[in-house]
């Protein structure tokens, strides 16, 4: 029986572990406030912050997530990212919002949209593709 | 897929006072600026702020219907449309409002009206939260992870134990005091959750919520300790709560009784994640009358998922074990447990996410009550927007 759940907590681990197929390099990356010190997400950080799981940035920014909207590319990257489908990633943040868990996040139609939210709020993160126009303001992160 | 999805981005932009993007910076002038390149754009930007422009009152409405069957009793099928939760909320900053209203329809076909939540929440950082008013105790897994939004669960119905109190709970499901929850990163080891709530506590009806009465003067006390493990989607958690029930004083020497001074323990794990959906959750109710006995109370239950595509088949086993002796305050003569020792409850069905805003569920449940069975067919239509 101890082998069974070590080999079952194993599983789990390895499956919990796994890099998402195309996590970081579908031609969009993670814009944050310049000011956020955060260099770059890990998969499972990035899940937290789009899920209620972190509530403030290092810098003490409160975590404001900018959602794609719709079905966009945007979204389904960062549902890959953190390696859920699109419909599981919004009913989750649904469910996060109603329990009181997290801010009801800012639905970003554009890259640009994106872009300018950052500009204006230095806990917002949001996804863009790689070709949106930055600031020296606004940076980008990778995923990994 | 894609019609789900984009029904669910609809629904966030159709609500009233969407929190949108403020659309506030002009588009920087010649060529865009690759991400991948370090950006020089002169254009001004406004000045960044924590808190962005009004984001608007959050509306969500969630509700169910359902049609069951039931072998036993005069009336064996009946249509059911009898919950109605409107939920609200507002962020300002780091300053939270949430507000629940559910209308309910009761045995009696009343409708009533209860504010399930009212809360203010402030936010220090990610180890301290504080909120104060009405909140969902944070006990276990299941209650306030689920609560109302029958959208959410898998099942038709909460766990037997964990029911709300007016529907013979034996925990009680809501607080109206003070609280504070907050995370501690622990690096590759996970990180640690903990809640604290301090608040009114039961009344001597453990059906009622004391919401703007205590009614005595001791207060309740609820922790909770959870461990977010490294292993994605799996946590494990222990809780433990202590209150004093106040005497209840009756005509009928038989209903009335001392203080009853209640603790309760529990301990939960739960895994959901990559398709699968597993909630167990234990609890013991230690209940000391006052000039009298202790009596224990034994409850629990493990909720079983697996998830293909839209569709996820459950089993969930519930058991409750009440002391021989009856317990003081839930096996009173007119009590919701009066005269039961064991209550065994089974669950399979299946949960159907046809859209993100409307789930289908049937389910065949058999609850026994000593030897009393009861079998039944339930079909819900579970929604939310």
């Amino acid at each position: 029986m101890p082998k069974r759940i070590l080999a079952t907590t194993l599983a789990l681990y390895l499956l919990s572990t796994a890099a998402p197929a195309g996590a970081t390099d579908d031609g969009f990356f993670v814009l944050c406030h310049a000011s956020n010190p955060i260099a770059q997400l890990a998969p499972a950080d990035l899940k937290k912050a789009l899920t209620g799981g972190t509530r403030q940035w290092t810098n003490g920014a409160v975590v404001q997530v900018g959602l794609p909207s719709s079905e966009t590319a945007e979204l389904r990257f960062v549902a890959d990212a953190v390696g859920l489908s699109a419909q599981e990633l919004l009913s989750r943040v649904q469910q996060q919002v109603f329990k009181g868990e997290m801010k009801r996040p800012i639905v970003v139609r554009s890259s640009a949209e994106c872009a300018a939210l950052v500009r204006s709020n230095v806990g917002a993160f949001c996804v863009a593709a790689k070709g949106t126009a930055l600031t020296p303001d606004v940076k980008p992160i990778p995923v990994r | 897929m894609r019609l789900r999805t984009m029904l669910l981005a609809i629904s966030w932009l159709a609500s009233p006072g969407l929190a949108r993007a403020q659309a506030v910076a002009p588009e920087p002038p010649d060529p865009p600026l690759a991400v991948e390149a370090p950006p020089v754009a002169p254009a001004p930007t406004p000045a960044p702020t924590e808190a962005p422009a009004d984001t608007g009152v959050t509306l969500k409405l969630y509700g169910d219907t359902q049609f069951s069957y039931r072998n036993r009793g005069a009336v064996k099928t009946t249509f059911e449309a009898a919950h109605l939760d409107l939920f609200f909320a507002y962020d300002v900053g780091r300053v939270a409002f949430l507000s629940e209203v559910f209308l309910e329809g009761r045995e009696t076909n009343e409708v009533a009206v209860d504010v399930e939540r009212l809360q203010i929440a402030y936010l220090f950082s990610n180890a301290l939260r504080v909120r104060a008013g009405r909140s969902h105790t944070a006990f276990g897994y299941y209650s306030d992870t689920y609560h109302h939004g029958n959208l959410f669960e898998l099942t038709t119905e909460r766990p037997l134990g964990i029911a709300f109190e007016d529907e013979g709970g034996l925990l009680p499901a809501h607080i109206v005091g003070v609280g504070a929850d907050g995370t501690f990163e622990g690096g590759a080891a996970g990180a640690l959750r903990y809640d604290v709530e301090i608040g009114n506590g039961r009344l001597a009806d453990p059906s009622a919520v004391a919401v703007s009465r205590a009614g005595k003067n001791e207060k309740m006390l609820n922790v909770r300790l959870r461990w977010i493990t490294p292993i994605d989607g799996f946590l494990i958690g222990v809780n433990g709560m202590y209150d004093v029930v106040p005497a209840r004083a009756d005509a009928n020497p038989a209903l009335a009784r001392n203080d009853v001074v209640q603790a309760m323990v529990g301990a939960h794990a739960v895994y959901t994640e990559h398709g699968v959906h597993m909630i167990a959750e234990g609890y013991l109710l230690h209940d000391t009358l006052s000039g009298g006995s202790a009596y224990d109370t034994w409850l629990g239950f493990v909720e079983l998922g697996y998830r293909f595509g839209a569709f996820t088949p459950y089993l969930r086993p519930e058991y409750i074990l009440f002391p021989r002796a009856g317990d003081p305050i839930f096996q009173q003569a007119d009590g919701p447990w009066a005269a039961t020792r064991t209550v065994f409850d089974a669950r399979v069905g299946v949960k159907w996410v046809a859209l993100p805003q409307l789930a289908l569920k049937l389910e065949v449940d058999r609850v026994a009550h000593d030897t009393a069975p009861q079998e039944s067919v339930n079909v819900k239509a579970a929604f939310g927007f």
